[in-house]
Parts: structure tokens; C-alpha cells; sequence
């Protein structure tokens, strides 16, 4: 839950010029090649379509197991990296234990109970998965509109390859550890550096001569790396902090919908039996299928959520109306007015002229 | 050259953030750095002053972050507040769709203690720990030369040992067990700490997800049960308190409705037709609830527009001559278009007795001289041969319903007005501030299924439950046992347990009657308000002028008091069964238990199943409904009499016999039903007359003094009341004396109610109340009769005596429970948190002993850190 970004130590921590290291490691002069630092990076850009994202958030849960028992153990080489990703425990953790405490009193004393029981866990379950998919929303609200104006992936990863400290008892290949981090986490040490195109055709420069463009610039700049990394660095200032932000009224809206009458219709049982329909063999066509899947989709999804949203807004007192407006109201309109303002305030059209726009 | 450097320093320096490229530039042109401004913080995490600050700071960096300003950790801190703001707002959420004030408290109850949880656990429970036993603060904090605060040991990789003095880290050395005679301690001591807070950092990390929910829910369960509930009392006690003042101020101060006088005024002075009627009763309507009075309104209305129109007048003209003349010749032909058959004669004969009228009784036809001129246009009428002498009778009312009809049109309004406004005036009193007023007091006060006597109510079953002493396994048996024969049962075991054991019988009656007692203080408080309020209201009514049309709306009102009152009482009495019905079943069973006459195990069964949970006389109440399932009388009879013994049937048969009317079908029936049980056809078609035959019985008689006792049964008791009476009448008549001797030394042991409360209720019941007496003459409630019965001559002789009169706001869920379903609702909600609390309460400690195991294994030498020293050499001076 800790909420300091990380990119910037973890790569800061291997360059070997810096003072900071140089002050950090006196000491260990005496026992040479203790850090064997490669001074080329081979850090490297990883794609960023969804089915490599999903591999890298499989991995970094198949890896946090070792990072705990790391920790755990207290190896120096233990990085903020590692230490955000095991945060991520307690924050799936927390909303599962707060439904598992809910339940803790269960019993069957009669069949009455039980079924209460199971309505209970069902309505818990949903408020706390409910709560990390408004987390998610919060998210999506900036990303996609910023990957779609400003063409910018603010998730885009790169694979981050670290040196070990000599002796790690892990004994990996070339003593290096390597993981999956993002070119943009940081505002302060973005990983520039990865998206330079050395010696090819269009450019050293040819992703930020894109970027311009996206970001509104008329024609071709010489130094359009400086432009726009400017106006990158204060989108990324700006989306980290609306996204924050708004996990508030996100969450509150979503805690708000898992708990109307409605949202007890989905079913989701039923909308994976039809997903399954379409792979299974059977006499039925294609289209038919589909179809089928599209009218289960409607039914178990579509509809109770339209209708959760339809109760959260008329609430059943005033109170609840007020907040359900509120929340509806408060997601929307944040959204769209962070969008707005980091849209204006990350546009090249009228700054094309200024020269402070970044720093190389 | 230099020039240049010189101004791109300067530039630098002007800049608010130095960035770190400039500053190294500036080293390379011999300029000297800033001096770095780091240093370490200490305070105190746990300060409330600190946890605001850094919030308020957190908010302000949100606002610099969406205007594009900001590090990655002032951006990252946002989420601090980002994270309370959403907890905030999810409380608020289930709040408000919760319907309970308490339960709306708690939802933010448990959103603090999360936050508490979640910020106190590593601090407390890691931290600390790890502090005293290793010397090393992972609390700790520093602030860097921008100003910006962050945990000094939150990056294992970048650890800013330069702000810790040689003597801090020594200190540290000591406590973290690292030799004193090797090389380069410091490093080795940097190191080791290193170590002990990246494991304590993990450890906090996989620890908090189970902590934070559990620390949480234990506190909020504390703090809902010991604290919040009391809280919420008191909270509702003050507003109880104001609102009494409110209400009884707001009969004092009955203000007008300026808009309504306006518009009535308006109304009033225009002309008044049908359709101002129709309005005046619509805007009288809307001041009392839909469907309510509408009667009573219209005819309120009439009235004061017929006060009205007595005030008023016509005209006397040539025109009102030639009006007549229509009305008269109307009634001569009703079929006929009047101007057809109206003469120029006829005209004239009216023209003429107009004028002569005029110069007798001036220029106006008003209500005094109405009369007088009905009776000169039948004299004209006669004189003139108009008519037929039958047609004649028909003519006063057609002038006089003529003459209203033209004098409402011109009616003085003044009267009319006054009237309005008194109308409009009781109706909104009525409306907005005496009955809404008095809902918001009940539904406050005495439905508890909104207040938080809902939680003291299950806090009391559980209670009762405890006071009776009943083993961890009896309570799960308690609350697994489906209701029926295994439940009573069980629950007889239970019984009997206590009966048999003088000891454990004084203890439990004792706590019963403190539970009784607390119970019973604190809605007494609310119910003399209540009865208290609408004395106050009936008085107001009864004060208020009643003149002419008034009249029946106000009764109407004082109507309306009186089945509030009834309802009032109707809950007191409940609940006051409710409180005193474990009483009341101990001593009814110790007292039979050592009775010889006395079935106890039928007595028992009785009070426990809930199939005999109505009244005996009640029974009869119900005969309409339940004669189809007895079509055989003689069956009915037994249902009836079931609980008594045989011979008890034969003796109350033997009474029946004498007071019975033998002209009464029912009566000879039920006789014989009992005597012989001869089977025969029911054939009566109410139940009302056996009912009433029977109360003139002396059985019935004892049965309905014992219906009076405030502390016994109108409910589930009442037929082990009938059977001890049958059991004592079989015996020896006077033996009821004994029996309300028992009665009254159970009194004495419940509570203590003062003579005050006493009087009130006495007061409300026997005072000048209509509703009261009426409700009394129900034969529900006689308290009069418990006061005689116990041998009390004069109220005042109470003085501590004991009676355990009243309790009201029993909570919906349980209202109307019988004992056994009343402790078993008690034992489900008992054994499910007594559950909960030993699955949480475990999963707790097991939590906190594995952190103090794993706590203790910080800073310990592991495969990454072998932890390898060299011995000092000597004269090598460190540092």
C-alpha cells in the first residue's frame, strides 16, 4: 500500500557514476569485483499488447512468493521494485480477509441460515471485487484516453535486467536478475534512453517525432525528443495524480453498484457456460452461437449493471440518492475533467515556439 | 566563458527545484554545491497533529500534481489521501443505504478502525518490536534537502546512512549484537540493519493483509458493543429530550399560516360559488393526510359557509320581484320553460308585494326577515289563486334555497373568514405539529426497530441467557434444535436446572431482575412522555373553541388521541411481557414445583410451547376463525380447556352449572361438553356470549384479576394461570390469597419502580381520559385491580414497593415472541458471535504469535547474509 513510485531507485541504483553510489559502496572496495556492473545496459523494450501484459502480471505474481521469501530473509539485494510488488499482497489480501471476517460467524443452524449465508458471502465477495474493479476503472479513465489522444502507453513495459551482488546465493545466470517494469512509472527518470532508435532509417528520434505529432505539433521538429519529453514528463505527473484521485469516487461508485438489488443478477456462471458453448463442438453455426453468447452477455452483464446504475441513481432514501448521484456524478465529471486538463496542458500547439520544454 | 557559466548558474540557483544535472555541472566548474539541507525527523507516528498535516499536505501536492507540478513522491503521496477519501466515500455509501442510525454509525465505526488498523499495526506491531529488541527505528523518517519527508529505511537500496552520527550507529551496533573489535564496523552495522528492515518491512507487507481485517473487525465489534451503543443512547436520549420540548413548545406556540389566511382571505371575499367550495374543502384536505377527515372537513366547510351566508343579504329590487315570480311559477309547472308561463300579471303582483315589503322591513332581504317574506308570497300566491294548495307547501323552500343561493354571493366574509382560519389552524396543528411531531417521538422512542434499543434488546436476550446459566453446549443445542418437542425439551432441562438449584435460581432471579429493571427505567421514561404528550394534545383540543361547525372535527381529533393512546399502551404492555416473562416463568414454577396441587409438568409445558401462547379467555376471541377446524364442539372444548386437569374440568363444569342462563343454547352445550362430552353440533354463531358467560364464572373471575397483574401473562402465561386457579379452586378458594402473596414477593424481587411512575400510569389509565377508560373497559389492562389485589389501600402506601410495571419499544423482530422462540432467537445471536469471536479472536493470536516468532528471527545470520567480520588489526584507527 506503500505509495512512493520506484523506477527511478532501482535504475539510479546501477549507475555507477552517480555519487550516491559511489559514497554507498566505499566501503565494500576492499573485496574487488564484489559488483560486476555491466555499464551497457540491456534493458529492452517488451510489446504492449494485452497478451504480453497479461504474461507480465502472471509473472510478477509467480515471482512474488520469491520476493516475500527474500524479504523475508533480508537480502541486500532486495529492491523497492520488489518491495512494491509484495504491497500488492496486502491489497488483495486486506479486501479478502475483511470478506473472510464477515463470514467468519457463519453456521448452518437451519437452512434459512445457510441460505443467508450464501446470499452474505455472495454480496461481500462482489462489494470487495467490486472495489478493485473501480481501482481498475480509475485507471482505465486516464489510460485510454491518453493512449488514444496523445498516443502515449502509460503501462508500457521493458524488461529491466539487474546485477546481483556477488555471492547471492540465488545463482542465476551472469549473477543478473531480470524483471518487467515501466517506461513511464517515473516522471523524474523516465527511461528515455529505450526509446531512441539508434542508426535506423527514419530517425533517432523517429518515436518522438510521432509523439509530436500526437501531441499537436505542426510539421517536423529537429528536436522533437526535447519537445515533447517536457510535456511527457507533466502528463505523467498529472495522470499518476488523477489517478489516484480518482480511485476515490470510483471505488465509492463501485461499492455503491455491488450493493443494489440489481447486481445480484449477474451471473456469471451462466455468461461462462455460453463462452463455452462457442468452443464446444456442436451442430449449432457459428453465428448462432455467437448470437446466443451475445444474448447471455445482454442478460447476466448488460442489463443488471444498467439496471444497478438505474437504482444507485434513484436511491432508496434521500440520503442514498444523494450519495449515489454524488458518486455517479463525481466519477464522471473528474474523469472528463482530468482528461480536459491534461489534454490542454500537454498540448504542443501552442507552445511550439517555447525552448523550456525539456531537458536532454 | 566564464560569464556564461556564471549565468547558467545563476539560472540554476533561481530555479525553485535544483535539478541534480545542475548541480553537477556546477561541481565541474568549481563552483561549490548547496549544502545539502537532509536531516533526519523525529517525531511521534502515532500524533494525530502529524496524521492531519501530512494529509493536508498530501491534498496539496494533488493540486500541483494535476496542474503538472510535482516528483514522483509528492504525485505518490496522493494516494494517501486518495485512499481515505474512497473509504470515506464507501462508508458513506453503505451508510446511507442502511437503515438503522447504528448501523450507519458503524459503517464509519469500521471505516476508522480500518484506517486505525492499517496505520497502527506496522507501527505497533512491527516496529516497535523490532525497535526494542534490535535498535533499529523503521519508523523512522528524514527529510531530504527539497523538503521532501519519506521513511528512512523504505529503499533498501538507498539508505541515506550520512545523516546518522558515528554514535547513533554504534548504539545501534550494540543492540544488533555486531562485535565491537572489527573492521569497519560502521559499514557492517549499515549492513546489518539493512537486513533487519528489509525483513521487517516484508514481514509487515505479508502480515498486514490478515491484520489489517482482523484488528479491525475486533475493535469495531468493542467499540459498537461497549462504547457506540451507549453512545447512541445517550444521543438518543438528548434528542428524546429536545424533541419532547419541541413538541410540547410547539402546542403552545400554534402559529397561522400566513400563505393560508392569505388565500382564504382572497377566497373569501370573492364571490362564493360551488367552485369555491370545492376549493375551500381541497385546501382544507391538504393539510391533513390523504383519505383522513374528508368527511369531516367537507361538513366543516359547509358549515362555516353557512354561518356565512346567515350573515348576509339580498337585495330588495324590482329584479328580485320578477326573480320570484320565475321560482314560484317553477314550482307550478316544473316541466315547463319558466319565461313561457310567467304572466305580466303575476309580475306585477310580485312587483307590488316587493314594494310593500320594502317600505315594512327596509332595503335588504336578510336571514331575520326571510321568513316573513316566504310568508307574504304565500299569502300573494293564495290571494291571486296562482296555485293549488298543495303546490303551495313546495313554495318556502324554493324561496329560501333561492335566497341562499343569491346571499352567498354577496356573504360578508369577516365571520366566514375567522372560521377558516381556526379550521386551517387545527388542521395543520393536527398535521404537521402534533401527529407528525408525535411519530417522529415514536418511531424515536418506541419502535425500537429503527433505534438503538434494537441493539440493547439483543444484548438482553443474550443476557437472560447468561443469567440463566447455560453452558457453552447447551447454548449451541439451544440455538441448532429446531422449535417444537426437542426444543422445549431442552429448554425444560434448562428450567429445571434452575428450579432445582436454590442456588443457582437466587442468582439467576436476581440478574433477571437487573436486566428487568434497566429495561424497564428507561422506556417508563419514554412512555410517560408519551402518554404525558398526548394528554397535552387532547387538552389543547378540548380547550379550543368548538362553535358551530368546529365542532365535529375537534372530536374527531380527540378521537385520534385516544387510539394513540391505545396504542401507546398496547406496547407498553408488551414489551412488559416480554421483560418479565423469564421472571414470571421461575417464580411461577418454583411456586409449583413445591405446590403438591400444582401439575408442574403440564404448568411447564405450557408456558414454554408456543401452541398455547393465547390467552385463555383470548381463545374465545378467536372462535369465528377457528370454529372450521373444530367442527366437533366437544374437540373445540378440549382445545379450550387444555392445560387443566380433569378434575379441575370438573369442578369449573360444576360452576359453569350455576351461573350459567340455562336458557342459553352455548351455555347448556359447553356443559355438557365438559360433563359428559357429548358430542353435538356447535351452534352458535359468535363467541362473544361464552365469553361473557364465563367471565361471570368465579373461575373467571380469578383468572381476570390475574390478567390484571402487571407482571403476569395477558400472553403466553396465561394458562398456567388459569390451571393454578383451577388447581387452588379444586383445593381451597382461599388459597388465591396465598397465591398473590407469592405474586407479590416475586414482585418485590424484580425492580424497583418508583412511586412516581406508579401514579403516572395509574393517572394516565384512571384520569379523565376518555381513550384510557375506554381502553381499560377492554378488560386488557387493569391496574387499578393489581393495586387492590395486592391489598394496597392507598397509592401513596407504595412508596419502594416493587412492581414491575411497564417497558415498551420492544423491538419489532422480537415482539410478540413467546419465551421459548424469545431465548432462542437470544442463543442463535449468541453462539453465532460467541463463533465469530473465537474464529477471529484465534485467527488473531495465531497471527500475532507467528509475527513474534518471525520478529524474533530479524537480524538473524541466513545464506544472504553470512554475516563474515574481520577482526581489527591493531592500530588501525576507523574512520
Amino acid at each position: 500500500m506503500s505509495s512512493v513510485s520506484s523506477a527511478h531507485r532501482i535504475h539510479n541504483n546501477s549507475e555507477p557514476n552517480s555519487a550516491k553510489f559511489r559514497h554507498r559502496h566505499a566501503g565494500m572496495k576492499h573485496r574487488p569485483g564484489f559488483f560486476k556492473l555491466k555499464h551497457k545496459t540491456s534493458d529492452k523494450l517488451r510489446n504492449s499488447d494485452l497478451y504480453t501484459k497479461a504474461k507480465i502480471n502472471i509473472e510478477n505474481a509467480i515471482n512474488t512468493p520469491e520476493y516475500i521469501y527474500r524479504g523475508l530473509k533480508g537480502d541486500p539485494d532486495f529492491n523497492f521494485f520488489e518491495y512494491l510488488r509484495v504491497s500488492k499482497v496486502p491489497y488483495y489480501l486486506g479486501g479478502l480477509g475483511l470478506a473472510a471476517v464477515c463470514l467468519a460467524g457463519r453456521n448452518n443452524i437451519s437452512p434459512h441460515t445457510k441460505q443467508s449465508n450464501a446470499q452474505l458471502f455472495k454480496k461481500i465477495l462482489s462489494g470487495v471485487l467490486m472495489y478493485y474493479v473501480g481501482k481498475e476503472a480509475a485507471n482505465a479513465a486516464i489510460d485510454v484516453p491518453v493512449k488514444l489522444f496523445r498516443g502515449i502507453d502509460l503501462n508500457m513495459p521493458y524488461r529491466k535486467i539487474t546485477a546481483l551482488r556477488e555471492g547471492n546465493p540465488m545463482n542465476l545466470p551472469n549473477n543478473k536478475k531480470q524483471g518487467t517494469q515501466r517506461v513511464f512509472e517515473s516522471a523524474e527518470f523516465t527511461r528515455w534512453d529505450l526509446l531512441y532508435k539508434y542508426g535506423e532509417k527514419n530517425g533517432t528520434n523517429e518515436i518522438f517525432d510521432k509523439l509530436a505529432k500526437k501531441f499537436g505539433a505542426k510539421g517536423r521538429m529537429a528536436d522533437s525528443d526535447s519537445r515533447v519529453k517536457g510535456k511527457i514528463r507533466k502528463l505523467i505527473i498529472m495522470a499518476n495524480s488523477w489517478k489516484y484521485m480518482l480511485s476515490a469516487p470510483f471505488v465509492t461508485m463501485a461499492l455503491g453498484l455491488a450493493y443494489q438489488n440489481s447486481f445480484a443478477d449477474i451471473n456469471l456462471r451462466s455468461l461462462f457456460g455460453s463462452l463455452v458453448d462457442i468452443v464446444k463442438p456442436s451442430s449449432k453455426s457459428m453465428k448462432l452461437r455467437l448470437s446466443q453468447f451475445g444474448t447471455s452477455l445482454k442478460s447476466n452483464i448488460y442489463e443488471p449493471v444498467k439496471n444497478s446504475f438505474k437504482e444507485l441513481w434513484k436511491g432508496n432514501s434521500t440520503a442514498s440518492k444523494i450519495m449515489g448521484r454524488g458518486a455517479i456524478i463525481a466519477s464522471l465529471g473528474m474523469a472528463i475533467l482530468a482528461n480536459a486538463m491534461i489534454l490542454h496542458k500537454t498540448s504542443l500547439k501552442h507552445h511550439a515556439r517555447r525552448t523550456e520544454g525539456g531537458q536532454k | 566563458m566564464s560569464s556564461m557559466i556564471q549565468s547558467y548558474v545563476t539560472a540554476a540557483q533561481n530555479r525553485k527545484n535544483v535539478n541534480s544535472n545542475y548541480s553537477q555541472d556546477a561541481l565541474r566548474t568549481h563552483v561549490k554545491p548547496y549544502r545539502p539541507k537532509g536531516h533526519l525527523v523525529k517525531s511521534n507516528p502515532l500524533n494525530p497533529v502529524n496524521m492531519i498535516k501530512s494529509d493536508a499536505e498530501a491534498l496539496k501536492y494533488f493540486f500541483r500534481g494535476i496542474q503538472g507540478k510535482g516528483k514522483d513522491h509528492s504525485v505518490g503521496r496522493v494516494n494517501d489521501i486518495a485512499i481515505k477519501l474512497g473509504s470515506l466515500g464507501i462508508a458513506g455509501m453503505l451508510a446511507s443505504s442502511s437503515g438503522s442510525p447504528l448501523n450507519r454509525g458503524m459503517e464509519f465505526i469500521g471505516l476508522a478502525c480500518w484506517l486505525g488498523a492499517m496505520s497502527l499495526w506496522p507501527k505497533l506491531a512491527i516496529n516497535t518490536p523490532i525497535k526494542l529488541t534490535k535498535g533499529v527505528d523503521l519508523n523512522l523518517e528524514y527529510e531530504n534537502s527539497m523538503g521532501q519527508r519519506k521513511q528512512f529505511f523504505q529503499d533498501p537500496q538507498f539508505i541515506c546512512w550520512d545523516l546518522v552520527s558515528d554514535e547513533e550507529i554504534n548504539k545501534m551496533g550494540d543492540k544488533l549484537g555486531i562485535p565491537k573489535n572489527i573492521q569497519n564496523r560502521r559499514r557492517a552495522i549499515e549492513n546489518k540493519a539493512r537486513q533487519v528492515a528489509i525483513q521487517g518491512n516484508t514481514l509487515m507487507l505479508s502480515t498486514a493483509g490478515f491484520a489489517t481485517p482482523l484488528i479491525a473487525a475486533l475493535a469495531a465489534d468493542q467499540i459498537g458493543k461497549n462504547l457506540y451503543s451507549k453512545a447512541v443512547e445517550k444521543v438518543q436520549d438528548i434528542k428524546t429530550s429536545s424533541l419532547k420540548d419541541k413538541l410540547l413548545s410547539s402546542l403552545n406556540t400554534l402559529t397561522q399560516d400566513k400563505e393560508a389566511n392569505e388565500i382564504l382571505t382572497q377566497k373569501l371575499t370573492e364571490t362564493i360559488t360551488p367552485d369555491t367550495r370545492k376549493f375551500l374543502i381541497d385546501f382544507c384536505n391538504k393539510k391533513v393526510p390523504e383519505g383522513l377527515f374528508s368527511k369531516e372537513i367537507e361538513t366543516a366547510v359547509d358549515g362555516i359557509l353557512q354561518n356565512s351566508i346567515k350573515a348576509s343579504s339580498v337585495k330588495i329590487d324590482d329584479n328580485l320581484a320578477l326573480e320570484v315570480a320565475k321560482k314560484v311559477m317553477e314550482q307550478k309547472y316544473p316541466n315547463k320553460p319558466v319565461d313561457g308561463v310567467v304572466s305580466d300579471e303575476i309580475i306585477n303582483s310580485f312587483k307590488e308585494l316587493v314594494g310593500n315589503f320594502k317600505t315594512k322591513y327596509g332595503d335588504s332581504l336578510t336571514d331575520k326577515n326571510i321568513d316573513n317574506f316566504v310568508a307574504s308570497i304565500e299569502d300573494v300566491v293564495r290571494e291571486k289563486n296562482i296555485m293549488n294548495s298543495k303546490k303551495i307547501l313546495t313554495i318556502p323552500d324554493a324561496i329560501k334555497s333561492f335566497y341562499k343561493s343569491k346571499a352567498v354571493s354577496s356573504a360578508s366574509s369577516e365571520t366566514a373568514l375567522a372560521d377558516f382560519k381556526q379550521l386551517v389552524k387545527l388542521l395543520d396543528t393536527y398535521n404537521s405539529k402534533v401527529f407528525k411531531g408525535f411519530g417522529d417521538y415514536s418511531k424515536l422512542v418506541l419502535n425500537g426497530n429503527s433505534s438503538a434499543s434494537a441493539f440493547i434488546w439483543e444484548q438482553a436476550s443474550q443476557d437472560i441467557l447468561k443469567a440463566f446459566g447455560i453452558k457453552p453446549q447447551t447454548l449451541k443445542n439451544m440455538a441448532y434444535v429446531p422449535s417444537g418437542p426437542e426444543y422445549n425439551k431442552l429448554l425444560s432441562g434448562i428450567v429445571d436446572d434452575v428450579i432445582n438449584n436454590p442456588e443457582r435460581f437466587n442468582t439467576a432471579m436476581k440478574k433477571l431482575g437487573d436486566i428487568a429493571a434497566k429495561l424497564n427505567a428507561k422506556n417508563e421514561k419514554n412512555i410517560d412522555f408519551a402518554l404525558q404528550y398526548l394528554d397535552t394534545i387532547q387538552k389543547t383540543f378540548s380547550n379550543c373553541d368548538k362553535s358551530g361547525a368546529l365542532e365535529s372535527i375537534s372530536n374527531m381529533f380527540e378521537r385520534l388521541v385516544a387510539s394513540q393512546r391505545a396504542e401507546v399502551l398496547s406496547k407498553y404492555m408488551s414489551t412488559n411481557n416480554t421483560i418479565f416473562a423469564p421472571i414470571r416463568l421461575l417464580s411461577i414454577l418454583k411456586e409449583a414445583k413445591n405446590n403438591p396441587d400444582i401439575d408442574y409438568n403440564v404448568l411447564k409445558n405450557i408456558l414454554l410451547n408456543s401452541q398455547n401462547a393465547e390467552t385463555f379467555i383470548g381463545k374465545f376471541d378467536n372462535l369465528q376463525t377457528v370454529i372450521s377446524n373444530y367442527a366437533d364442539y366437544s374437540k373445540y372444548m378440549n382445545h379450550v380447556w387444555s392445560g387443566l386437569s380433569d378434575s379441575a374440568k370438573q369442578n369449573l363444569s360444576a360452576e359453569l352449572a350455576k351461573t350459567i342462563d340455562a336458557n342459553t343454547n352455548i351455555m347448556k352445550v359447553m356443559l355438557t361438553s365438559l360433563s359428559d362430552g357429548v358430542n353435538t353440533k356447535f351452534p352458535v354463531s359468535s363467541g362473544w356470549d361464552v365469553k361473557n358467560a364465563l367471565r361471570n364464572t368465579k373461575f373467571a373471575k380469578y383468572i381476570d384479576e390475574f390478567f390484571s397483574l402487571s407482571f403476569c401473562p395477558r400472553g403466553d402465561g396465561a394458562i398456567e394461570i388459569a390451571n393454578r386457579i383451577a388447581k387452588t379452586i379444586e383445593q381451597d378458594v382461599n388459597r388465591i390469597d396465598e397465591l398473590s402473596g407469592i405474586l407479590k414477593l416475586s414482585a418485590q424481587d424484580v425492580a424497583n419502580v418508583k412511586k412516581g411512575q406508579i401514579q403516572i400510569v395509574y393517572d394516565a389509565l384512571y384520569g379523565t381520559q376518555k381513550a384510557g377508560q375506554g381502553y381499560i373497559k377492554n378488560g386488557r389492562f387493569r391496574f387499578k385491580n393489581i393495586i387492590e389485589f395486592l391489598g394496597i389501600k392507598n397509592i401513596d402506601e407504595l412508596g419502594d414497593f416493587a412492581i414491575s410495571a411497564s417497558k415498551v419499544g420492544k423491538v419489532s423482530s422480537m415482539e410478540g415472541k413467546n419465551l421459548g422462540a424469545f431465548l432462542k432467537d437470544g442463543a442463535k445471536n449468541m453462539y453465532t458471535y460467541q463463533t465469530w469471536l473465537k474464529r477471529v479472536g484465534f485467527s488473531f493470536i495465531a497471527l500475532c504469535a507467528i509475527t513474534a516468532f518471525a520478529i524474533a528471527r530479524i537480524g538473524k545470520k541466513n545464506e544472504f547474509n553470512p554475516d563474515i567480520y574481520k577482526r581489527k588489526e591493531k592500530s588501525v584507527n576507523e574512520n
